[in-house]
């Protein structure tokens, strides 16, 4: 996986995701070009991460992602994340943005509480009711839906690819649908989606 | 747009209501997403998907961020180009845009004070002529238009200067508090001297509050 040539992305070649763990191994091995690889993988993975945080501002974003690429950074150097699995990078890597962009918040704003979205705790009895049946309604009505189509609506909803969708359908359910065909069914679902009043879905 | 924000906002939030019998916990849905998980609990995984829409969500989000390409940018692109704008925003950042072409537009091929002279595409690059001056906020007047936001920040520069400064996003400091801020400047009026300057930031750091 040495040769794999790590840019903004990661593709994996035989189905699997490991050229991330990868580039982290010769990060350790004090090699620069993969350090600057590091970088320009950081930034693209933190515009993603921290884009759910709507609340900060362009200034507090890039105080979080400087401050979570130079924890990471320091985490890779020192050995501490060894993972051999990208997807456990990409996670940690999640959890520490996440960290930086709340002390971003909290230093900015310290009498303020935190919003909704940056918050690290769990929702108050109120909101858990509130959210549970909210939950409930969103449900029933994906429930209503095929297997297939929550998935390619869910996946498609989170930003994934209609090419990554596509593989993932063979890869899990050896589904194979056209790339068009995905599109196709994400936009009539789409259409069928109408939100009322309070936040309830109506089909 | 804004229902399906919701949606998965609301998805973010069903995982903490704690793990229902059979759910997924993270470092299974990352090992699924990456490939690196044994067939057995990968086909034992991809069945609780089928029917489990917050795990199927908390996949999505880990899988998304395995792709090569930025899609939360893609998505906000789509909502950008998707908004219907109403006229008297429309004007506002035809104005604004007409504003910021002007200010960046005039200091090409001239002295100009600290910024020197340099191409224009060089300097919007970030890479030459960035300067940072410091300051006490006079004024901010917003400058946001429909989709984006802006401000205008008034700052009386330690150096004596007045800057009159276009900053992207929401404003982070108020009248009074002390600024260090990143960007390019340049004089407003050339006969006036140097003592008045218009920019654009690209930094903007609260040294210190009122």
């Amino acid at each position: 996986m040495g040769s794999v040539r790590f840019g903004p992305g990661i593709r994996p070649q035989d189905g699997r995701h490991h050229a991330l763990a990868d580039l982290l191994r010769r990060c350790r091995g004090q090699d620069e070009a993969a350090w600057a690889a590091f970088r320009g993988w950081f930034h693209g993975l933190a515009a993603r991460v921290l884009a759910r945080f709507p609340n900060l501002t362009p200034v507090e974003r890039e105080e979080a992602e400087d401050v979570a690429r130079v924890a990471m950074a320091l985490e890779v150097s020192e050995g501490r994340v060894k993972s051999e699995a990208d997807g456990a990078v990409v996670g940690y890597a999640r959890v520490v943005l996440a960290n930086a962009a709340r002390d971003a918040w909290r230093r900015r704003r310290p009498s303020e509480p935190l919003p909704r979205d940056l918050t690290d705790r769990g929702p108050t009895p109120a909101e858990r009711v509130a959210l549970q049946a909210e939950l409930s309604r969103l449900e029933g009505l994906v429930g209503a839906w095929s297997a297939e189509d929550r998935f390619i609506f869910v996946m498609k909803l989170d930003g994934v690819s209609t090419a990554t969708i596509k593989a993932d359908l063979e890869r899990l359910y050896g589904r194979y649908v056209t790339p068009e065909a995905i599109d196709v069914r994400f936009h009539r679902l789409r259409a069928r989606l109408r939100w009322r009043d309070e936040g309830a879905i109506d089909a | 747009m804004r229902d399906e924000a919701r949606l998965v906002e609301m998805l973010d939030w069903s995982r903490t209501l704690g793990a229902r019998e059979g759910c997924l916990g993270d470092a299974t849905l990352e090992a699924l997403a990456d490939g690196s998980l044994p067939a057995v609990q990968t086909a034992a995984a991809s069945a609780h998907l089928r029917d489990c829409v917050c795990c199927l969500h908390a996949y999505a989000s880990v899988r998304a961020l395995l792709e090569p390409e930025a899609p939360a940018d893609r998505r906000a692109l789509r909502r950008l180009v998707a908004t219907r704008i109403p006229i008297g925003w429309a004007v506002a950042t035809v104005a604004a845009a007409m504003v910021l072409t002007w200010t960046l537009t005039s200091t090409v091929g001239r002295e100009r004070g600290p910024v020197g002279d340099v191409p224009l595409m060089v300097e919007l690059s970030g890479q030459q002529g960035a300067q940072t001056v410091s300051g006490a906020v006079q004024t901010v007047d917003d400058a946001s238009t429909t989709a984006v936001a802006a401000h205008v920040l008034e700052i009386a520069g330690e150096d004596g200067r007045r800057y009159t400064i276009f900053v992207w996003g929401s404003p982070t400091s108020r009248v009074g508090d002390r600024v260090s801020v990143k960007g390019h400047f340049a004089p407003i009026d050339e006969s006036a001297g140097a003592s008045a300057l218009r920019g654009v930031a690209t930094r903007v750091h609260v040294d210190a509050r009122r």
